[in-house]
């Protein structure tokens, strides 16, 4: 395909409608509803007489892009990289991979930044965002993964040829998929990642749950519930400075072919500017296409 | 496919006193493997850094063939990097980082 947006919001959405104006062939990939269908009323956009609910202004917008021709696909991105011979971008979602020549993140922002203490003071140091990226380093060695869906099952699996032992942490929630006997999984809630100190480095040595009990690991990788646009930025290697994704004027990433919109990139939460930042990464997205 | 350009010096174990430690220039120094997507699209930023500005040194360390110096330097992620100054380390940054955080990172 031409191109593949991540995300149903109004950045997803007008991102497809501006790229399939311009002649390209779209597909959104949907996992159901964002953060705008919890917005109870919506009374500050355009061309609004009465108030809606940002559920409604939701649906219209999926309904008006069905309406011309955009194709619609259910699931959850997992994953984002290169494909095998570098011509265009691959999307994993735990049922299927899919390839587009370009990729638009439009998943939102992932409002889920878990306040564990000690898990920002040892990013790099043993806590880490991309089990692709950093398997190789707990070669034989035990491993957490801090999450509960999807894409915390697809990061532990990932890590299971290498580590010694894939532990799945839940923080207190019940696992949402069912996770095979070889990955261990703790339910109870975390207090704290520790650390040790050895030649002066500091690095991570434990897991402490609320009950007291200390798990030795010596890396969590941070999963928790759906992958958002910054994690899938992370793992194909898109500059991602203060959990924002960093884009330029026509909202294309680092990454040939991957353009970001909405609240991803931050600024204003808004609908506005989601939908202005859609519409210009899907016309910068259609050029890039018919360029080749 | 390798990555290295030549106005980016490879650094080893070896040479690592020579090149990075006793340079009088500010040294930037990423930890990498060739098979990593961020190491690779981390590449344009360190080729534009070495291209543009003398005055900054830019070497690059593979961890898959040096893992245990890795270890020393605590890299428990890829890419990472170091910049020194006068042998010493000044500041870290983990993940891929686009040119102004790194130029920032030697001022």
């Amino acid at each position: 395909m031409d191109i593949l947006v991540i995300g149903s919001g109004p950045a997803g959405i007008s991102a497809a409608l501006y790229a399939k104006r311009a002649g390209a062939e779209v597909t959104v990939l949907s996992r159901g509803s964002g953060a705008l269908a919890k917005a109870e009323k919506i009374e500050n956009y355009y061309g609004l007489a009465e108030p809606v609910s940002g559920a409604e202004l939701e649906q219209n917008g999926i309904a008006g892009a069905k309406r011309l021709g955009v194709q619609f696909a259910e699931g959850e991105a997992v994953g984002l990289a290169l494909n095998d011979d570098f011509t265009g971008l691959r999307v994993q979602t735990p049922a299927q991979a899919l390839e587009a020549k370009a990729v638009i993140l439009a998943a939102g922002s992932t409002r889920l930044a878990p306040n564990l203490p000690g898990l920002k003071a040892l990013e790099g140091k043993g806590v880490s965002y991309c089990a692709i990226c950093d398997a190789f380093f707990y070669r034989k060695k035990a491993v957490a993964v801090l999450g509960e869906g999807e894409y915390a099952l697809h990061e532990a699996e990932i890590l299971l040829p290498h580590a010694s032992k894939v532990m799945l942490f839940t923080n207190g929630k019940e696992p949402a998929v069912t996770v095979p006997e070889t990955i261990e999984v703790h339910t109870e809630k975390l207090a704290a990642v520790e650390s040790e100190t050895v030649n002066g480095m500091e690095r991570v040595s434990a897991l402490r749950s609320e009950d007291g009990t200390v798990t030795p690991v010596q890396g969590v990788f941070v999963a928790l519930g759906t992958a958002g646009s910054v994690d899938l930025a992370r793992k194909i290697g898109a500059g991602v400075e203060n959990n924002r994704i960093v884009v330029d004027a026509q909202m294309a990433t680092n990454v040939p072919g991957l353009y970001a919109a909405g609240d991803c990139t931050g600024g204003l939460l808004q609908v506005v500017k989601a939908a202005y930042e859609g519409a210009l990464a899907g016309l910068a997205a259609a050029k890039y296409v018919r360029k080749g | 496919m390798e990555i290295v350009k030549e106005n980016i010096v490879t650094v080893t174990p070896e040479n690592f006193q020579k090149e990075v430690l006793d340079c009088d220039k500010p040294v930037l120094v990423t930890f990498y493997a060739n098979w990593d997507q961020p190491c690779r699209m981390q590449q344009p930023a360190l080729d534009s850094i070495a291209d543009k500005h003398a005055e900054i040194k830019v070497c690059k360390l593979d961890v898959e063939e040096y893992p245990a110096f890795a270890q020393q330097y605590g890299i428990m992620m890829i890419p990472t990097t170091i910049a020194f100054k006068d042998g010493k380390k000044m500041k870290r940054a983990t993940g891929l980082r686009l040119e102004p955080v790194l130029l920032n990172m030697v001022k």
